[in-house]
């Protein structure tokens, strides 16, 4: 007996929710009867592609149920209602957002901007660097000497990091961003394992083939299996045994490497004169300025004898939670609300304070979905583990907010001057008239009407300034009957 | 005449082949060789216009045969008139003729 498959059973289903109403079951009827028969005779006929041309046959379905709902006035009438209504736009609008949200993991980059950071008291952890020879560049410092500021009375503790990568023994092999780093490295930050231990913590401390992982390759790696802690792998080249798992809301600049081992078994960090980056937490009653003169002493003082470049001393909230970018999307989204809540509490006789309000709305949501973008594809991934951050994602991200910006104002106004200026519902009716170039009469313009019959506008397609502006004349209510029964048509 | 369509050449097509004895939907598609995004829609078309009329087979018959019930379509008096109209704008092809249902 044939069967028609249950993925064409799907797509009739789906495809039968376009077609009217009264239509639907015969539509359904025919449609799975005929698949029925066609699969029955081509599998009697031993053609083994049966299933697949009667799939192919199934999007076919689709026109035809299309086709149906298209000759369906009431349909068309109902749809045209939908795409008119203020809301729907938007709920368009609101779209183009959720689909930047989408492609983001749930905006994790501008969450990050906005949470705090997952460190102890971290507006006292401070970034320490070279400045390069070129705009923006930022060097490392030799391992020496960040050993030889450990003295510093204005640090509570510092330690060196350097990013690089390595292959982890998972279930074949992965390539993961790692981190050699110094043991206090986590007791700078304040951070506590989730599982296991850190470097700073007792059991893993002068432990050198120890390794701690970050929470996402336990999860994706390792299943989450709480019995990896102890386990030995072949990790960065050397059996090394994993100590701890990092907190799920870890993260470290950009992201979070994967694998985090200690610096001073590192092979390529053995000369003092390595070039290591380095956090420090600064002792509470001490200032920038104070701390940098003290580090900028001991750097002349200490051996290695190295010519200093400018040291540099960066708060790490301020490389990573740049404020223009951190604030932007809460402003946008105080503006969103207050502006979308004047719009559904506004009097329908403040006409104007509700027109404004919506341009206001639709401006917001716009810029807000650029803004995002901009943060989550450019700015956020661009900062490296030096906390430096690409010339490219800085300007990318930068271009991005101002054509964002240009946009959501032009596509505001442009829709905006579209709509009735009483139930801001999209103008129909377009009647052009005119021709481009005459200047003296019949001006090229065309002429609207509000579906909801509230009035008509006129208006000039000329550039010209000299020529008049938009003329909106309002209809009283006598003219609704009019309109009501060209809505029922 | 009373019909007012205007019949394009796989319309003309299609009639073509309900006029000589395909009566449903994928036998005609098999005929013609097109698709039933386009076989589909172009017999809603003819059938609101009057070209075709169709008419679900008896239940019984589906019943003790053990499958579904299918629509058969066949060609309207105005419908004839049309397809005899199209045969001389259009080189039509010729379907082998099979029994009518």
């Amino acid at each position: 007996m044939a069967r028609v498959p249950l993925l064409c059973q799907w797509l009739l289903n789906a495809a039968s929710l376009l077609v009217p109403r009264e239509l639907r079951v015969d539509w359904r009827r025919e449609w799975y009867g005929e698949l029925w028969h066609f699969i029955g005779a081509r599998l009697e006929s031993g053609d083994r592609q049966a299933y697949r041309v009667a799939l192919t046959h199934c999007v076919g379905a689709w026109s035809d149920a299309w086709h149906l709902r298209r000759e369906d006035e009431a349909s068309a009438g109902a749809l045209s209602r939908i795409l008119r209504h203020p809301a729907f736009c938007v709920a368009a609008l609101a779209l183009l957002a959720a689909i930047v949200g989408a492609a983001s993991g749930g905006f994790a980059n501008t969450r990050r901007m906005i949470a705090s950071l997952p460190y102890r008291d971290p507006s006292q952890i401070m970034v320490i660097r070279q400045t390069g020879y070129f705009m923006g560049a930022r060097l490392g410092l030799p391992k020496g000497k960040v050993s030889g500021w450990r003295k510093a009375e204005s640090l509570e503790g510092i330690a060196g990091y350097v990013g690089y990568h390595a292959l982890v023994e998972t279930n074949g092999w992965t390539e993961v961003e790692a981190a050699a780093v110094d043991a206090d490295f986590f007791g700078v930050l304040g951070v506590k394992a989730q599982l296991g231990s850190l470097f700073h913590e007792p059991g893993a401390r002068n432990c050198g083939d120890c390794v701690v992982i970050s929470d996402q390759l336990w999860r994706s790696e390792f299943h989450g299996d709480a019995s990896i802690v102890g386990g030995v792998r072949q990790i960065a080249g050397e059996r090394r045994r994993i100590v701890g798992v990092l907190p799920r809301d870890f993260w470290f600049f950009a992201g979070a490497p994967g694998v985090w081992t200690l610096s001073d078994h590192c092979g390529f960090l053995a000369s003092d004169r390595s070039l290591v980056y380095a956090i420090g937490r600064l002792r509470r009653g001490y200032t920038v300025d104070r701390a940098l003169t003290e580090l900028r002493k001991i750097y002349r003082t200490q051996p290695p004898v190295i010519k200093a470049r400018q040291v540099e001393l960066r708060s790490i909230e301020e490389l990573t939670q740049d404020r223009m970018y951190r604030n932007l999307p809460l402003a946008l989204m105080g503006l969103l609300v207050l502006s979308g809540g004047l719009v559904l509490v506004a009097p329908a006789r403040k006409a104007g304070l509700r027109g404004a309000a919506f341009y206001t709305t639709k401006l917001s949501l716009t810029f807000l979905a650029a803004a995002l973008a901009a943060i989550e594809f450019a700015y956020a991934p661009g900062l490296g583990m030096t906390g430096v951050r690409g010339f490219a994602p800085e300007a990318i991200s930068l271009w991005v907010l101002i054509f964002g910006l240009v946009t959501s104002v032009w596509f505001a106004g442009y829709d905006q001057r579209r709509r009735c200026r009483i139930c801001l519902a999209r103008l129909s009716m377009p009647v052009q008239m005119g021709a481009r170039g005459h200047v003296l009469m019949d001006r090229m313009s065309t002429e609207l009407a509000c579906p909801n019959g509230h009035g008509l506008l006129w208006a000039p397609e000329d550039p010209l300034e000299s020529h008049p502006k938009d003329r909106w004349l309002r209809l009283d209510e006598s003219w609704q009957d009019l309109f009501e029964l060209s809505g029922k048509r | 005449m009373g019909l007012d369509l205007k019949l394009s050449y796989t319309a003309a097509a299609i009639l073509k082949a309900v006029s000589s004895g395909r009566c449903y939907g994928f036998e005609i598609m098999e005929a013609i060789g097109l698709p039933s995004g386009t076989v589909y829609p172009a017999l809603r078309r003819l059938e609101s216009g009057g070209a075709i009329s169709s008419q679900w087979e008896r239940e019984s018959i589906a019943q003790s045969e053990q499958r579904p019930p299918r629509k058969y379509y066949r060609l309207t008096r105005d419908g004839q008139q049309l397809l005899a109209q199209a045969g001389q704008r259009y080189r039509l092809p010729e379907f082998e003729e099979t029994e009518t249902r």
